[in-house]
């Protein structure tokens, strides 16, 4: 393991790391390119590169593409990644009121201890922690959607009633196209364009920007607030006190990020809507959730970091990909000839432990990469007139839109969606709850399903729903959410729909 | 519009769109319907449960007034719709280089100087060729 | 508004008519290879190992792009749109690329996606975990048997490759199963792996990958393949049943013939590098060589192989 670390710490591949990781979060930050795209792009080079410096510049460049995300959720309000949606949820609302750069630190600390959580998990417990992996069967996914799914009471804050309905209009919008599970062609008027169904990084963006560029254009005021008083800066001391006061969620964010990213189809963002959820639920400032609490950043920054090294551990362990990049660079090591399974953590273990540690000093640099970029990233959305950042937004969108699949019809069907969900806005019908149901819906769908003809096979049905332990437990956790989201105190305080 | 109009219609949309959702599942198979059914009735549950909310409860106060500004929407949205349809017959650069243009004049509120069209000009040329590179060779997205 | 997104996909939809230049030096700059799946599967999987070969062989790189959807469909419903210069080619499996268009409207017809060349197939297997009480086949279906409906298997998809093997081998051994679609290869083998489902109907690559965490029961080829040599074939088995995804690049349609037979031989001279087949047995792929001369029999072949489980998959 030591030699690994030496290996890892080589001067050629510290600069590998660094280089990876500042590319990542460049690329992470413009919502559209993602991270499965930039290691996609990579794999051929690591062929030629030494096995483990290949290696390490993918898991940087992962590693700084699921954090890049947090700028743009942050700053346009505008999740990258499907990771970052709760980042954006109190991301956009602390930059509105003019603490853009305090977010941009904290999202950046957040990441960093999410991340060394995850990459430590992985170093340390792999083989134990795959069984998370096995244990979680279609109607655990099932339950764990429906979790998620109630994370739309809380965001909903008195509205309950029209979250409900933009859920219900997301989980339609997720059954457009060819079901995989099933087989069905469903609602697509004939045409062929939508039987892969809506596109999740284009709806995302449309959903979230193309509001945001609307307003913008409307609004004579700037975009972000800003402080007269002094220039942005890292406000890192700041930070960090505001982390320490959160150790509690930190770590339990990280720990749930791990868990989530360990779960095989959950990914990111079910690892950041849990996590989130279970902050406001513990927190004392459960009612400042939504509109700027730092404890919202954290959580889901800590969280979604934490899912890289959550999710290498079934890809590693039982060769079970969690998500597009892990799978990318499972098929990288395949090409070199390692065989994953337990044995890869035992014997012919120098080139995992190499690239774990090349994760960890990612993550680590991430720390300096992260506070710089984010500064000037935050400064440039700060001090560019409108005139020039609205153009400029709207081109990153079509960018996004159309590069993730290389596919015109994905950038119409982002400005289509976007336009009507500026509709739906001003009558009240936010974009989360119907992310919330177009992400979630498919995973729910496809758990349900399975379950039921697992059951119905097995001739029990209700015990295979409702009999098994994990089961139990999320369901658990998903009533106590709805009971301390206050829907249920509604009737005593009727607050009026903006 | 009165503070109940806008309830109405969210209700009306939830309650049309799970009606449409609804009226799709004839040829679906047993399992492939269970979904959509169950989305169509939690959006018309919804509405109504909405709708009836709001005719009963007393009125509530104005809510404030939001800016709107009607000619600007309509011409973000035809340009923005526009530009993902003349993506294909005029490419990324041409019909990027024309959007970002009037998308810029939309968002104008003062008048500019020479010096500052110049520069915003050349910042957004500047930044559509960028990406134009980045994604072509770089990304090995092939562009329109 | 719907009626502007419909005209607009339409508009679209009609696209360009391309001009195809035949080309001697062709490739003579790099070709985007389109994967319809996403990245981690056998199509992704076999398309890097040929990455590496192909500069030796054409002297220009390949780009790997993904346009994962619709089991496949999403991006062979597109291959038309494509200019037909030879400089996007794309994987196509069967036979997913017979039995989608058999039974609903995909956007495409089998004779849109013929492919330049076949070069390799997954054979069908039934794995379960290594701790099953299942030890051989027979016993897989003694408990269908006994239990009819019971057994359940899991695969990758509804009407995939995985549904076909386990319709046709359910017919064949005259038992009752229930078939539980996942939404790709790796989760049907994490519920293999998690005991929620009896078995797998997947490919051999699946068992290799798996390792000793599971147990092969049989493979869907004519001999014992070289690295599961203790499993047993169907065929040895007394099941006339050899099968398993096959996998070929393919062109748009209008391709002049010189590109195809061109792209043919590329795809066939790779075939032929040792080190490369030694790469694709190691994990479970058996290599087969249909060149573009000898497609038109093959796909004849393939739709008279299918067109009894197909019917089968209708009535269901």
């Amino acid at each position: 393991m030591l030699e690994a670390l030496l290996n890892a710490l080589s001067p050629g591949n510290l600069v590998l790391a660094l280089l990876g990781v500042i590319a990542g979060t460049m690329i992470g930050a413009l919502p559209g390119l993602s991270a499965t795209m930039a290691v996609a792009v990579l794999v051929p080079f690591t062929f030629t590169m030494e096995p483990s410096s290949g290696l390490i510049v993918l898991g940087a460049i992962y590693t700084g593409a699921i954090y890049g995300g947090a700028y743009s959720a942050i700053l346009v309000n505008t999740p990258g990644t499907p990771a970052a949606i709760a980042t954006a949820m109190d991301g956009f609302p602390m930059a509105k009121r003019g603490d853009g750069d305090l977010a941009v630190t904290l999202s950046c600390l957040g990441s960093v201890a999410g991340g060394l959580v995850g990459a430590l998990a992985l170093l340390f417990l792999a083989p134990p922690l795959s069984k998370i992996a096995l244990a979680f069967g279609p109607v655990e996914y099932f339950w764990l959607a429906i979790f998620g799914l109630s994370l739309i009471a809380t965001l909903s804050r008195g509205a309950t009633l029209l979250g409900l309905i933009g859920g219900a209009i997301g989980l339609i919008l997720s059954c457009v196209g060819s079901a995989v599970v099933g087989g069905d062609v469903r609602y697509t008027f004939g045409q062929t364009a939508l039987l892969g169904g809506i596109p999740v990084i284009p709806a995302l963006i449309g959903l979230y920007c193309v509001p945001v560029l609307i307003d913008m254009v409307i609004r004579p005021e700037a975009h972000l607030e800003q402080r007269a008083e002094r220039m942005a800066g890292f406000r890192l001391i700041e930070a960090l006190g505001l982390m320490w006061r959160s150790k509690f969620n930190v770590v339990r964010s990280a720990l749930i990020g791990t868990g989530v990213g360990i779960i095989p189809a959950a990914g990111g963002s079910v690892a950041g809507l849990v996590a989130y959820s279970e902050a406001r639920r513990s927190s004392r400032n459960s009612d400042d959730f939504g509109k700027g609490a730092h404890d919202g950043i954290i959580a889901s920054e800590a969280s979604n970091s934490a899912t890289v090294g959550g999710g290498f551990i079934p890809t590693l362990v039982l060769g079970i990909p969690g998500t597009p990049p892990d799978a990318i660079i499972l098929g990288a090591l395949l090409v070199q000839g390692i065989r994953t399974g337990p044995q890869l953590f035992t014997q012919q273990s120098d080139i995992v432990f190499t690239f774990t540690f090349g994760l960890i000093i990612a993550t680590l640099l991430m720390l300096p990469t992260g506070l710089v970029i984010g500064r000037y990233a935050y400064k440039l959305i700060v001090s560019i007139p409108k005139t020039a950042l609205v153009p400029a937004i709207a081109f990153l969108t079509f960018v996004g839109a159309y590069a993730i699949e290389a596919n015109t019809v994905h950038v119409l069907i982002m400005v289509v969606l976007g336009i009507l969900g500026w509709l739906a806005a001003r009558v009240g019908l936010e974009a989360s709850p119907i992310v919330l149901g177009l992400i979630l819906g498919p995973i729910a769908e496809a758990g349900f399903v399975q379950g039921w003809l697992i059951g119905g096979a097995q001739g029990d049905r209700l015990g295979m729903f409702f009999g098994r332990p994990i089961s139990l437990a999320i369901i658990a956790l998903t009533i106590l959410t709805l009971v301390s989201s206050g829907i249920f105190k509604r009737a005593k305080q009727p607050k009026e729909v903006a | 519009m009165g503070p109940r109009v806008k309830p109405i219609i969210a209700s009306v949309i939830g309650v049309a769109v799970g009606i449409f959702a609804l009226s799709q599942t004839a040829p679906m198979s047993e399992l492939g319907r269970v979904f959509p059914t169950t989305a169509g009735i939690i959006a018309i549950v919804g509405g109504v449960a909405l709708a009836a909310l709001t005719v009963l409860r007393p009125v509530p106060a104005a809510s404030l007034s939001e800016p709107s500004d009607v000619p600007r929407v309509i011409a973000t949205c035809a340009v923005l719709l526009g530009w993902a349809l003349l993506l294909d017959p005029l490419g990324f650069i041409a019909s990027s280089g024309l959007s970002i243009v009037a998308l810029a004049l939309i968002a104008r509120r003062e008048p500019m100087g020479l010096k500052s069209i110049a520069i915003h000009l050349a910042v957004g040329a500047g930044l559509v060729l960028l990406f134009a590179f980045l994604l072509s060779q770089v990304l090995n997205v092939s562009l329109p | 508004m719907k009626k502007v997104l419909m005209a607009a996909i339409a508009g679209l939809a009609v696209g360009f008519s391309s001009v195809a230049i035949a080309d001697d030096s062709y490739p003579s700059k790099s070709i985007t290879y389109v994967i319809p799946y996403n990245p981690g599967g056998e199509s992704d999987v076999t398309a890097r190992f040929q990455e590496q070969f192909w500069k030796d062989v054409t002297g220009q790189d390949v780009v790997i792009q993904y346009k994962p959807g619709a089991g496949g469909a999403t991006a062979w419903s597109q291959l038309g749109g494509f200019d037909a210069d030879g400089y996007t080619i794309m994987n196509v499996n069967f036979p997913h690329a017979i039995l989608q268009p058999s039974m609903k409207d995909v956007g495409y017809q089998t004779e849109d996606v013929i492919p330049a060349y076949v070069f390799h197939y997954t054979p069908d297997a039934i794995v379960v975990r290594a701790d099953s009480p299942y030890q051989t086949l027979q016993d897989l279906i003694d408990f269908a048997k006994e239990n009819p409906g019971a057994l359940t298997f899991g695969g990758s998809g509804t009407n995939s490759a995985n549904h076909l093997a386990a319709v046709r081998i359910s017919e064949m051994a005259g038992i009752k199963t229930t078939y539980v679609p996942f939404s790709g290869s790796a989760p049907s083998m994490a519920a293999v792996l998690g005991g929620q489902i009896g078995a797998g109907m997947t490919y051999t690559t699946q068992g290799v990958k798996a390792g000793d965490q599971v147990r092969v029961l049989a493979i869907a080829t004519e001999e014992r393949v070289d690295i599961f040599p203790d499993v047993p074939t169907f065929k040895e088995l007394g099941f006339d049943y050899v099968a398993g995804a096959y996998r070929g690049v393919t062109l748009p349609k209008d391709t002049p013939t010189e590109v195809r037979e061109k792209l043919s031989d590329i795809i066939g001279q790779i075939n032929a590098i040792p080190a490369f087949q030694q790469q694709m047995q190691e994990n479970g792929y058996v290599l087969v060589d249909v060149p573009s001369s000898d497609m038109e029999a093959w796909i004849e072949e393939r739709r008279a192989d299918y067109a009894a489980g197909i019917e089968i998959l209708r009535g269901n």
